[in-house]
């Protein structure tokens, strides 16, 4: 039984009123409405008025429980009697007629018998949704592969399930002025931080908008600072990442009609963490860890660095390779600055052809994009076969993010590298990474320093960021989030050994 | 504020393209390696050896002559020669004609420690006749470059073995150096593919004589440690007859025993043991595989084995001394004993004049100490 | 003005970070071409020279530390209007404030003669100036917090460069260095005089100090923080000596960068190339302390918001790089400044420190007059 927060108007409440006149309103605040379903009874000389919006309530119910057993009642009809004989659990009154009104939009059912001075509702809401699936934009190999639906209460459900502990708390919030919309604050009591909760729960009471069409934009509402390159709140449609993030003390957020769920406070190094780590050996998800990490930087600097030896710095590059290097840039009449951003644009043509498609589509074009077209530009002249290499692979290392959001980030970043770098050599390379730094030690999320636990450098929590050791030696939840309770489980427990032969 | 930002950022956009000159790749004639002669008249002739980077040939290679007064000027006048931008940053190998080598090198050295640009890690070397006709050698067996060849030839040897290090850092440092005079490979023309010929002997800049190729690794193990070597020794045979095994012809027996020896760890260590006199002892640790013998000698002997080592280290100090008295004749003193007798003089000062007047007559007592580790899987 | 800065807790950082705050803001330009000036003077017992600058900067930062504790949270702007009172301590802070802004500009004009003569010889100042400027404007607009986590990072992403140092090491001669202790004391004073300027960024202290979150921990990581600088500029000024031949080392303008010219692999040659730009990183925490010292001065002393401050310093820095174009103006530049920093920073404090220890007993003793 989810509980209104919504202040009722008391004062000019217009009950009791005659049915008739109860029409009129409802007809009034609904013009040209045919879905409103308003049918009057009338059993021992008392009148009774059930209505609700027809497609947005369960009608097999109200047939059943509410008119069927109304019907068939010995006593008289009175708000207290039918709240009675009606076997329906989420039977309430209402006074407020403006309440009523935006019941009916929820999937409410009301009674109301003429000159109560209440009416009844029941939450009959008949929401239609697609089925649990598979994730599509983060997959994974091990572990589960649920993913979110729009259906908030599906999404609740999954989560409580996943989090069975009364310390799991989720708070309603409204947000919307004009197209109003559930957003549910999801955290830890006990192991949250409390900082954190309270900036949250403000930013989403303080927001003023018309409206939030998804939670993608509800987090750019209520992020640090809105010209940043960098995500600031992680978003997942995974279930098992998004409920690892709230035990493990960080503040979810759940929107009504969204498939995924955002995760605050993110670090940048948060959003390449993948549940998969956990799921593996340690060694393996430390490896993975690390090939992701390396994968970023590679992808970020790799064609900028290209193209500036290219044009610059032929000095660093052995008489060999410089030779194959050359051979292959002969043919080629643009600078090598254009013929990166050439081909670069490519890829991410490709990239957003690959999205748009229908997925069966999608793979043929990725095939007919990289093999003939990259080839055909090779024969053509237009590219040298070593820049294919290199842009492939840093396209290719950009894909490793778990976070679709910070693969985009990276990709985008390379453009304005590859331009610095191609009309001022390492130099513009070295501006712009050191610019990237500077930007990345302004970033905040809410209110937590962005490269934590970096700088401020905690180095009890690199583990579980750079690495993740057996969880022998892991008990103790990230410092930086600040969480109630550090401490996961007892460590002398989890170290305690047998001797040989016990 | 941010259009503050924005429009810096198009103001560096627009004014940048211009004024950094770019060095793409295909448009440059990439120097790998040169050689510098001297013309009768005070003039020197560079020839340069050029990668270009053509469709559809693909890499050509060829020479670029250029003749000027200085080193810069020749490039100057040889680019004249060149479609592209001849650029010397990737050079290799500078080699010097046997003429230019006589009077001098160093003034044609200014310019490669002047430009930053350039790698300090390029090889020199000394040619005969003259660089031009070392490097414009027409040989189909070597795979595209003389220059490339000759780079290769140097560093397979100067990298753990064989020649001391013959890099531009080497030789300045050396050539600035009071008591150590600098030695390079001399390069000849043999059946038309080139070849290291010998060990100059420099005096300062200026060659003053050389040294036999098969004297390398000595020149090599008594500068450094010198590690994971092969070499051969010429042994008299007299002393080890008694030692043969028995199944052997003696009457087929030659007077000289042919060794090869695998070189696992050398060490030297210099030291002045008279100040007065001049006496500097050099003593020299050789740790050796024995990896080939010419006569069946019996080896599962204590004393055979003993005696082995003591006529190595006998050859090897005859080879040293012999050596050295010809060097010291040349005055030039590659080994660097000036380094160590002026670290025994009051403020460790020291003369480059000076020097040259004591050289000649110091003494080296050469002290060899040969340890045959292994012997292979025969006695 | 207040003596004391009375800083908010959110802006005060740890004591640990005044260990790569000492080592970033120490060195910069100075290290490239320390080697060769100390070597001038006390030849191959450069060494001893540089010891005994790490045993005098120990003494001056002591002496620092002494001054700033007699005070419960002031700097040295507030110290000095204390003493000298309002008119002359506020002369006193301005010389500070041009002293950071000289630096300044002699940092970045050095650094970009050498990008010059390395690389890109037709490259505009002005270009190059620009991109600098964003790059500092950018962290300082940041506050204290960005720019202690820059330095951290830039910090331990340029450590990488010492590992290159094993090729120079390997073909280091040792006979360079001797026969030892041949220098005189006066010439060794004279070496030890010549590492001044690029052992200079410690007088920062005199500002960071009421930053600093926990006071009783300071000294451990300021000490480390200055012998890691010594360590690095002893370590860089001894293979210089053995590496290259004394004749040459005295010619050469920058020897630690000359020093990677062989380094070469088989993948990547020639990482001299590259390091030149890494100098970025080395330089960038000299350029953006030495920045926000300026503006954090211009606040205490005359309350001019450090927005202004920054942006108005910004624009005369590129002007002036604008108009100093020629070697022989840099090299005069550094010159002064360095001989300037030497009584600024070596000098000055030795005499600060008696007149404080006066003036709190005189103090003490009026208030125990009036009790």
């Amino acid at each position: 039984m989810r509980k209104r927060t919504r202040p009722t108007k008391q004062g000019n409440s217009v009950l009791p009123i005659a049915i008739n006149e109860l029409e009129q309103l409802l007809q009034d605040n609904f013009p040209n409405n045919p879905d409103l379903t308003f049918s009057i009874y009338h059993h021992h000389g008392k009148i009774m008025a059930v209505f609700y919006i027809s497609y947005m309530v369960e009608n097999d119910k109200i047939e059943n429980y509410i008119l069927d057993q109304s019907l068939k009642m010995k006593t008289d009809w009175s708000t207290q009697t039918l709240l009675n004989e009606i076997p329906l659990s989420s039977g309430k009154t209402n006074t407020s007629i403006d309440d009523v009104l935006y019941g009916l939009l929820l999937g409410k059912v009301f009674l109301y018998v003429e000159q109560e001075k209440e009416i009844i509702e029941y939450v009959l809401l008949n929401k239609d949704k697609r089925s649990l699936e598979k994730a599509e934009t983060e997959s994974l190999v091990l572990g589960p592969k649920i993913a979110f639906t729009e259906s908030l209460i599906t999404n609740l459900n999954i989560i409580r399930w996943r989090i069975r502990s009364t310390d799991l708390v989720l708070e309603e919030i409204i947000v919307g002025k004009k197209i109003s919309r559930e957003v549910r604050l999801i955290y830890m009591k006990s192991v949250a931080n409390e900082k954190d909760v309270n900036t949250m729960r403000q930013r989403l009471k303080d927001l003023d908008v018309d409206e939030i069409e998804d939670s993608a934009v509800l987090s750019q509402y209520i992020e640090d600072s809105s010209f940043n390159l960098f995500p600031q709140f992680d978003t997942t449609e995974l279930p098992d990442r998004f409920s690892y993030a709230i035990t493990k003390g960080k503040v979810g957020l759940l929107v009504e009609n969204s498939p995924s769920g955002l995760v605050a406070p993110a670090t940048i190094f948060s959003f390449l963490e993948s549940t998969e780590d956990l799921y593996m050996r340690w060694q393996a998800g430390s490896f993975l860890r690390l090939i992701r990490f390396l994968a970023m930087f590679f992808s970020i600097v790799v064609t900028p660095a290209y193209v500036a030896v290219i044009t610059y710095h032929y000095e660093i590059i052995p008489t060999q390779l410089l030779l194959s290097i050359g051979e292959s840039r002969a043919a080629v009449p643009f600078p090598p600055l254009l013929e990166a951003l050439l081909l670069e644009f490519m890829i991410e043509l490709l990239r957003e052809a690959g999205a748009r498609l229908p997925t069966k589509v999608g793979q043929t074009m990725g095939i007919v994009g990289g093999i003939v077209i990259g080839q055909a530009a090779v024969q053509a002249g237009i590219t040298s076969n070593i820049l294919i290499i290199v842009v492939a692979m840093s396209a290719l290392a950009s894909f490793t993010s778990p976070s679709y959001l910070l693969g985009t980030t990276v990709r985008l970043i390379r453009f304005p590298l590859i331009f610095l770098s191609g009309i001022l050599g390492f130099f513009g390379l070295m501006f712009g990474i050191c610019f990237l730094i500077i930007h990345l030690l302004r970033l905040t999320s809410i209110g937590t320093p962005y490269l934590a636990p970096l700088y401020p450098l905690s180095l009890q929590d690199f583990n579980n960021v750079f690495y993740r050791l057996p969880f022998s030696l892991e008990n103790k939840r990230a410092k930086f989030n600040i969480p109630k309770e550090l401490v996961r489980y007892s460590k002398k427990e989890a170290k305690k050994k047998q001797d040989i032969d016990e | 504020m941010k259009t503050l930002h924005c429009l810096l950022l198009i103001m560096i956009c627009l004014t940048l393209g211009s004024c950094v000159q770019s060095k793409q790749i295909e448009k440059l004639s990439v120097v790998t390696s040169r050689g510098t002669d001297q013309l009768e008249n005070s003039e020197i002739e560079t020839t340069l050896m050029i990668f270009q980077f053509t469709k559809p040939e693909g890499i050509v290679i060829n020479p670029v002559f250029g003749k000027g007064k200085t080193i810069k000027g020749a490039l100057a006048n040889a680019n004249l020669e060149s479609r592209f931008e001849l650029v010397a940053g990737k050079i290799q190998l500078e080699l010097y004609g046997m003429e230019l080598a006589k009077k001098g090198i160093f003034p044609y050295l200014d310019t490669l420690n002047r430009d930053a640009r350039l790698p300090d890690s390029m090889y020199l070397a000394i040619s005969v006749p003259t660089a031009k006709e070392v490097l414009t050698t027409k040989e189909q067996s070597i795979s595209n470059n003389v220059g490339e060849h000759i780079h290769g030839l140097i560093k397979e040897n100067a990298k753990d073995h064989f020649l001391p290090r013959v890099t531009l850092q080497t030789f300045l440092s050396k050539y600035y150096d009071i008591g150590v005079d600098p030695a390079l490979p001399i390069i000849e023309i043999k059946d038309s593919i080139p070849k290291i010929r010998s060990i100059a002997i420099l005096r300062d800049d200026k060659l003053v004589g050389e040294i036999e190729s098969n004297y390398l690794l000595l020149f090599k193990i008594l500068e450094e440690t010198v590690r994971n070597e092969k070499f051969e020794l010429l042994l008299p045979m007299k002393p080890f007859e008694k030692y043969l095994k028995n199944y052997t012809d003696t009457t087929k027996s030659t007077d000289k025993l042919n060794i090869a020896l695998g070189l696992v760890k050398s060490k030297v260590d210099t030291s002045l043991i008279d100040n007065k006199n001049n006496v500097f002892q050099t003593d020299l640790w050789l740790d050796v595989n024995l990896l080939e013998l010419s006569e069946p000698v019996d080896l599962n002997n204590d004393k055979s084995l003993k005696l082995l080592e003591k006529e190595i280290n006998k050859k090897i100090e005859a080879d040293a001394k012999g050596v050295l008295a010809r060097i010291q004749k040349m005055n030039g003193d590659t080994f660097g004993y000036g380094k160590i007798y002026r670290t025994h003089q009051k403020n460790g000062k020291l003369t480059d004049e000076l020097w040259h007047e004591i050289y000649p007559t110091i003494k080296v007592n050469f002290n060899v100490k040969t340890t045959i580790t292994r012997h292979g899987s025969v006695d | 003005m207040e003596i004391n800065s009375n800083i908010k807790a959110h802006l005060q950082f740890p004591a640990f970070y005044l260990f790569f705050i000492m080592f970033g803001v120490q060195t910069g330009v100075g290290i490239m071409g320390a080697p060769k000036y100390i070597f001038i003077e006390a030849k191959q017992d450069s060494w001893v020279a540089i010891l005994l600058a790490y045993i005098l900067l120990i003494i001056i930062v002591s002496v620092m530390l002494l001054i700033l504790k007699q005070y419960e949270d002031a700097d040295i702007f507030g110290i000095q209007v204390d003493i000298f009172g309002k008119w002359i301590g506020k002369l006193f802070g301005t010389i500070y404030i041009l002293y950071f802004f000289v630096n300044l500009l002699s940092i970045l004009l050095n650094y970009i003669e050498v990008i010059k003569v390395y690389l890109f010889p037709t490259i505009s100042s002005f270009i190059l100036g620009l991109l600098f400027i964003i790059l500092i404007a950018y962290c300082v607009l940041g506050g204290i917090r960005t720019i202690v986590g820059m330095i951290f990072f830039f910090v331990i992403l340029t450590q990488w460069i010492l590992f290159l140092l094993y090729d120079p090491i390997s073909r280091m001669d040792w006979s360079h260095f001797s026969p030892m202790f041949q220098a005189s004391f006066p010439e060794i004073l004279q070496g030890t005089k010549a590492t001044t300027y690029s052992i200079s960024g410690f007088e920062l202290l005199f500002i960071l100090y009421p930053f600093i979150q926990n006071k009783d921990k300071i000294k451990l990581p300021l000490f480390l923080g200055l012998g890691y600088t010594i360590f690095n500029l002893l370590l860089v000024t001894v293979i210089s000596i053995g590496y290259f031949s004394p004749v040459d080392l005295a010619d050469l303008d920058w020897p630690t960068l000359s020093l990677f010219k062989n380094v070469s692999y088989s993948f990547i040659e020639r990482l001299d190339n590259i390091i030149i730009f890494e100098w970025i990183m080395v330089i960038l925490p000299n350029l953006v302390l030495l920045m926000w010292g300026m503006t954090y001065g211009m606040k205490r002393i005359y309350n001019v918001s450090q927005k202004s401050t920054l942006y108005i310093a910004s624009i005369m820095v590129l002007i002036l790089i604008i108009f100093i174009q020629h070697d022989k103006q840099v090299t005069m530049i550094t010159d002064t400044i360095a001989q300037f920093g030497f009584w600024l920073l070596f000098v000055y404090p030795l005499f600060l420190l008696p007149i404080v220890l006066i003036k709190k007993k005189w103090r003490r003793q009026r208030e125990d007059e009036k009790n």
